[in-house]
């Protein structure tokens, strides 16, 4: 280990020197300000930092093993004079290994001139803040300590093998590559960007999108960040009723491949076993170009039950159309939901506390009935539902589906399915057979079997694939881009196609997406908490 | 609703229907009444799925044989094979084959000499997605020529198995990864040393394996540092794994292949000669990977009892030597099934790639659509159909293959 930070420290020390020496520039703030602590401004600026880093290192390993405040102060004193040097060198180390091995023979000038403050800042609080709160460092204190109390007058190790000095150095040195590493790419993206003429910031946000996307109100001439809000929105249309119709899809054939039923569960194990092992992307497109886009023309349109209109324009199902006041409908809905709950939660009470049958969910339906209901009357009948027809080349009524959201769905939630059947079988399955036993031996009905012993318990074991999945299919809806549904990633696709920079465009794209799974993650967690047996 | 069908027989934990041992003989009547009739709700469920089975069979029988027009897949079977690979070097994918079939069928009859054989029935029933692939390449080809490859590539694989089975001494069973190694490495210049065809020219199945394999087998030594990472003491060293593999893990693939076709060019030194687009793939795919790769890894450190490195500790290990000599083995034996799924994802994955115009097995499928003979004929459901059915006997053979590996290795059950 020892050895090897030496030769670190060496390849550093030469990468720091070879990288002053070769670069005409100077005079950089941050470099600068290092010259001055170290006190040279020559091209042995890096020797003397190496030197100094040393120093640190060593006087600071002493440091560690007596009082707190000091290691405190050694690290401080450490981080301040030691890390951007060593930061700069590990910058330098990369630069070396390109300019050795003849790669990028000339670079563009201020390939570290924009090197922000703020990496290196970040770099030294990482540092100082985990060589501060590592536990384990402190375990390894204590049984320092506790050693020294035993032996009596026993010899510290040398600096080079204490095991404290080595670990700090170690994740120093790896601090130092990482960022060191990040550092590099970042001067390259920036010095890319600006020789080839690309905005280096995000200031392109605001100029005009000139993309067009269907069936929206959006306008070419609105701003990028506003194609990106739509394409965000579709996002989350497409993976929410995807959710919703592959869960009930999904659980209905995991229950079917449980069924007594030898041909319900031959058939589900053959959906399930063929849809799993396509990918998700064939089966999308196979949906596009093979079953909606060859439904026959609008003017022969299939016209199902008198319910719906499947043409290649799309699907037309019935939905209900607004017709008055339907935000004070939503916000009866809400109150009668929000009044069901609490009534649910009053006679749980009494329950608790009485014994009588409690009957919630009797009584938050009931509730929830009669207040929508009564509402819908009294509203005068705020939301009719409309059933599609066809008229000539038009379709009235009813909600169309485009043919690349319907073919994006159906793809999403059939290929999701077939994953939530198995998870839904092997649940069930993992329920031990004495809970079913025992659920017979008390003469439990199948239903109150199902529903009152082993469900909850399926369902606690359920619950985290089942997320996994959920991430899995929203993550899957940018797929959509290769059928030309408008979501998030499509929609960026054509912004870098319209000359804005790919790798901020790509970033935004990745954060966006980093935030849907953060948000479902973070419902899975709740979820789960409120399900397992132990709570925290 | 078909809650209350669930009955105790067929709820059984382990297995399921399909792994039951055959049912005993008994009345036909007496079967169809237990399975099928036992009660008005089965019944029902009988004849609704009796009709909308047979006329599901119905379309996709007359489809098959009847409607479909295979000529599309006739013309171009060699292009959904290896794309634009050069013609007239189309000896190197056989040469390639015929090595894996040798070395293959050694590691088969190695791995014969324990545990319960299969027999000849019972491997064609097990690896019947397999062989029915074969099958159909065959029947879609026009020529001779591949039906007396592929007979001679199974007997150089039964030569093989021979070899493994009889032949080779108990102590080689060592040097097989070694062997396995050195097989990757001889199919890769069989295809592109000497001379060869870079992997630009690569297309259909061939890239699509290359993608897969190339792609599983650089994410593994990543995807286990980025897992000891996670679990290091070091705070530093642990918070960059774990960032890494969460953001990773929290953007769809697709992102980080439009990552790589346009702007991972930007991240490379100016004037430094850019990889093609193939490589830029392969690299987007194995920073994928590799963050999957290191949660099954750390699923599989996380299941190594404790006493294991405590005794390591006891005998005077170096911790790196307890890692790499105690846990790592035995983890990495637990995850073998969990990276055997980790590859039929990627497998599939792949096909993103022709999103970013690559022309793998889906590219393939396509872009032979816009060919002047087929343009605009509406053949995409059989070229998509057969990709589809190549991808599913791909991955149904090899996820058949994770669970009797998952049996041998007697994973969950210590």
């Amino acid at each position: 280990m020892a050895g090897a930070l030496g030769l670190w420290w060496l390849i550093g020390g030469l990468g720091l020197l070879t990288g002053f020496l070769r670069d005409p520039r100077a005079g950089r703030p941050l470099e600068r300000a290092i010259e001055t602590i170290a006190g040279t401004s020559d091209g042995l600026t890096g020797l003397v930092l190496i030197l100094v880093g040393v120093w640190a290192l060593v006087v600071g390993g002493g440091l560690l093993r007596r009082q707190s405040w000091a290691r405190v102060a050694a690290i401080a004193t450490f981080a301040a004079v030691a890390l951007p040097s060593l930061a700069m060198a590990g910058g330098n180390l990369f630069r070396l290994f390109f300019d050795v091995f003849n790669i990028g023979p000339e670079r563009a000038p201020g390939a570290f001139a924009f090197a922000p403050p703020l990496a290196r800042a970040a770099l030294e609080g990482l540092v100082v803040v985990a060589l501060l709160t590592g536990e384990s460092r402190r375990d390894f204190a204590r049984a320092g300590e506790a050693r020294q109390a035993e032996v009596p007058g026993a010899l510290a190790p040398p600096v080079w093998r204490d095991l404290q000095v080595l670990r700090v150095a170690g994740q120093v040195v790896f601090a130092v590559l990482v960022i060191g590493f990040l550092w590099y790419l970042y001067n390259n993206l920036f010095t890319n960007l600006r020789t080839s003429g690309l905005p280096t910031g995000f200031d392109y946000l605001n100029r005009p999108a000139g993309v067009d996307i269907r069936d929206s109100p959006f306008r070419p001439s609105q701003p990028v960040r506003d194609a990106i809000v739509v394409g965000f929105v579709n996002t989350i249309r497409v993976s929410v009723v995807g959710i919703a119709l592959a869960t009930l899809i999904g659980v209905l054939i995991g229950i079917a491949r449980l069924s007594s039923n030898w041909l319900v569960r031959k058939f589900a194990a053959f959906y399930v076993e063929s849809l799993r092992n396509i990918p998700v992307l064939v089966i999308i497109i196979f949906f596009y170009v093979a079953v909606v886009l060859k439904l026959p023309p609008i003017q022969e349109a299939l016209e199902t039950l008198g319910l719906m209109v499947f043409s290649n324009r799309g699907l037309a199902v019935p939905w209900g159309e607004a017709a008055g006041a339907v935000r004070a409908f939503l916000g009866f809905i809400g109150g009668g939901l929000a009044l069901a709950v609490i009534v649910g939660l009053w006679r749980t009470r009494r329950f608790d506390e009485t014994g009588q049958p409690h009957h919630r969910v009797l009584w938050g339906t009931a509730i929830l009935v009669v207040v929508v209901v009564a509402s819908y009357v009294a509203l005068g009948r705020p939301v009719e539902l409309t059933i599609p027809t066809r008229d000539g080349r038009l379709v009235e009524g009813g909600i169309t589906l485009g043919p690349e959201y319907a073919a994006l769905l159906i793809g999403l939630v059939l290929y999701t399915a077939s994953h939530i059947a198995e998870i839904v079988r092997g649940s069930i399955l993992a329920v031990p057979k004495g809970q079913f036993e025992a659920a017979q031996a008390l003469a439990l009905t199948g239903f109150q079997r199902m529903r009152f012993v082993i469900l909850p318990q399926a369902l606690r074991i359920m619950v985290p694939p089942l997320a996994n999945q959920y991430l899995n299919l929203t993550k899957n809806s940018s797929l959509a881009v290769a059928v030309g549904y408008f979501e998030l990633t499509r929609i960026t696709g054509q912004i870098i196609a319209n000359g804005n920079p790919a790798p901020q465009s790509i970033a935004i794209l990745m954060a966006a997406y980093l935030l849907l799974s953060l948000t479902i993650s973070f419902f899975a967690n709740v979820v789960n908490r409120r399900l397992s047996l132990e709570s925290p | 609703m078909a809650g209350a069908t669930v009955d105790t027989a067929t709820l059984e934990p382990v297995g399921g229907p399909a792994d039951r041992p055959p049912e005993q003989a008994t009345d036909p009547v007496d079967w169809i009444r237990k399975n099928l009739f036992n009660n008005w709700f089965n019944s029902l469920l009988t004849v609704v799925f009796s009709l909308l089975i047979a006329y599901v069979a119905f379309r996709a029988v007359r489809f098959v044989f009847v409607t479909a027009r295979w000529e599309i897949i006739e013309v171009n079977l060699t292009n959904f094979m290896v794309g634009r690979f050069p013609r007239e070097e189309l000896l190197r994918p056989w040469i390639a084959i015929y090595i894996a079939a040798l070395v293959g069928g050694t590691g088969v009859g190695l791995a014969a000499r324990e545990g319960p054989r299969l027999g000849a029935t019972g491997a064609a029933m097990r690896y019947f997605p397999g062989i029915a692939l074969v099958v159909v390449f065959l029947a879609f080809a026009r020529t001779f020529t591949p039906l007396l490859l592929t007979a001679g590539s199974f007997a150089v694989m039964l030569v093989g198995r021979w070899v493994g089975l009889r032949a080779l001494p108990e102590k080689s069973r060592k040097w097989m990864p070694w062997l396995y190694a050195a097989t990757v490495v001889a199919v890769f210049l069989a295809f592109a040393g000497f001379g060869g065809v870079g992997w630009d020219r690569w297309g259909g199945l061939l890239l699509t394996l290359f993608l897969a394999v190339g792609g599983i087998m650089l994410s593994f030594p990543i995807g286990v540092l980025l897992a000891l990472g996670r679990r290091s003491t070091f705070p530093v060293v642990r918070s960059v794994c774990v960032g890494y593999i969460e953001l990773i893990r929290g953007v769809p693939l697709i992102t980080l292949l439009f990552m790589g076709s346009l702007a991972l060019g930007f991240f490379f030194p100016p004037n430094f000669p850019r990889p093609g687009l193939v490589v830029r793939a392969l690299i987007a795919m194995v920073l994928f990977t590799a963050a999957y790769v290191a949660e099954i890894v750390r699923g599989g450190l996380q299941g190594v009892p404790r006493g294991q490195t405590e005794a390591g500790l006891a005998v005077g290990l170096s911790p790196l030597k307890i890692t790499y000599l105690i846990v790592l083995p035995q983890a990495l034996r637990n995850v073998i099934p969990a990276l055997v799924g980790q590859f039929i994802s990627l497998f599939k994955d792949t096909s993103l790639v022709f999103i970013i115009g690559l022309l793998d097995l889906l590219g393939v499928a396509q872009t032979i659509n816009s060919q002047p003979r087929f343009a605009g004929q509406g053949l995409q459901a059989e070229t998509l159909l057969f990709a589809s059915f190549v991808y599913w006997a791909f991955c149904y053979t090899m996820s058949r293959a994770s669970q009797r590996l998952e049996k041998r290795l007697g994973v969950g059950e210590r």
